[in-house]
């Protein structure tokens, strides 16, 4: 149908990238309007922004299998609908960041660059999920997009993404560390249980659109080690990593670190649990 | 039980690997958490260790940087560092500094500025005060 009617189909992603940047102003603006995202670009060590920035994109290729802004067919897709909601992302970062005034024509380059690709990375994650959250719903997404994620694979990935989106939204505020500094360590502990159960609440027990259904012969035990507690290990992952990207690890002893992690860990778990939801 | 077991053996690679790296990661943190918890490492009030840096000339100061290590388990926040220079017990110049965190066990970087060279003075580099975060 693409293929037999270009100009319709021209219209169709013009419709799908004013969708996608809906997504990525409505993702992106919690993190648009916090202080501190302001001067990560600056304060962020470049390599390691490099990297995520890079490891991000990997994400939204992947997510774009998942169903993203448009319905694809090959990876060459993927890959171009990841680069489009890049694009978009890194344009809304800066047309917003433009409009709050936060951008000088005396910035160095450097910190220009830094902080408009900070903020494309919740940005073009809102560019990407917005075909499911702003489009007709879950009917346009294709039997075959919908297979791809029902996997063991496909659904720790999903994990991954929603654990990643959430855990990057709370990360970057000081009140991460300071809360980590202020619990003890039986509140840790504490927080540890607390999240394994809500996240093995929200994807098996309430009853939330989207739920996973038990695979066939899993009892509630088999559940908990095979979904939860990886999902978990991936939240608690994936917070280490983002807690060492913007340099909350450097010079800190090791129970802290724990502590941050379990911490950032609570979003993440939430995040994860609800990917299904979002994604 | 017999239909359990038939399940476990068809239980994907993956899965098995997935709940081995979740186990050890989840174990790994209350472990870390767990023996802090034991210790009570983190009520023993914190002790700060400063270290400096030879001075360097900056435009038209110099600066000194420090390693203020935290030896003590809890964190000192708002960290005030004093430093001096003295030539012959005699006071030339006092700078301070504000450090956000040392986490207990941790450490900060920071450096203070002086208007004089303090290349052949001494520099004393002493914290001030903290805050409990």
């Amino acid at each position: 149908m693409t293929f037999t009617l270009p100009a319709m189909s021209n219209r169709d992603y013009a419709l799908g990238l004013a969708r996608a940047f809906g997504g990525a102003i409505i993702f992106g603006l919690p993190l648009l309007m916090t202080m501190e995202m302001w001067s990560l670009g600056l304060a962020i060590h470049p390599a390691r922004l490099l990297i995520f920035v890079v490891l991000n994109f990997c994400v939204l290729v992947v997510l774009s299998r998942f169903g993203g802004f448009e319905p694809t067919d090959s990876i060459g897709e993927d890959l171009l609908d990841a680069l489009g909601a890049y694009a978009v992302g890194i344009a809304a970062s800066g047309l917003i960041l433009g409009l709050f005034n936060l951008l000088y024509t005396s910035m160095p380059l450097g910190e220009l660059a830094g902080m408009i690709a900070v903020q494309s990375i919740p940005t073009s994650f809102g560019a990407m999920l917005a075909r499911k959250q702003l489009g007709d719903g879950e009917d346009d997404k294709s039997e075959e997009q919908k297979l791809r994620s029902d996997g063991y694979a496909g659904e720790l990935f999903l994990m991954l993404a929603g654990s990643m989106f959430l855990a990057f939204n709370v990360a970057p505020t000081e009140e991460v560390i300071l809360i980590g500094f202020k619990m003890t360590p039986w509140h840790s502990l504490t927080l540890i249980a607390a999240s394994l159960f809500a996240l093995h609440a929200l994807v098996f027990a309430v009853g939330l659109p989207g739920q996973e259904q038990a695979p066939d012969g899993y009892g509630g035990m088999r559940l908990f080690i095979a979904y939860t507690v990886p999902g978990y290990a991936i939240a608690a992952l994936v917070s280490l990593y983002i807690l060492w990207t913007f340099g909350r690890v450097d010079g800190q002893a090791l129970h802290a670190i724990a502590g941050s992690v379990v911490v950032l860990g609570f979003p993440a778990s939430i995040g994860a649990a609800i990917a299904r939801l979002v994604v | 039980m017999k239909s359990n077991s038939s399940a476990v053996a068809r239980t994907p690679i993956l899965e098995w690997i997935a709940a081995v790296t979740g186990l050890v990661v989840l174990l790994f943190l209350l472990g870390a958490i767990g023996f802090d918890a034991l210790q009570g490492g983190s009520r023993v009030p914190p002790d700060i260790r400063l270290d400096t840096h030879p001075a360097v000339k900056v435009g038209d100061r110099y600066l000194v940087t420090f390693d203020a290590s935290n030896r003590g388990g809890a964190t000192a926040a708002a960290l005030e560092i004093e430093g001096q220079l003295t030539d012959h017990g005699q006071v030339i110049e006092t700078s301070s500094s504000t450090i956000d965190y040392v986490p207990g066990h941790g450490a900060a970087q920071g450096g203070l500025y002086f208007e004089h060279n303090p290349r052949g003075m001494t520099v004393t580099v002493r914290p001030l005060g903290y805050q409990a975060p």
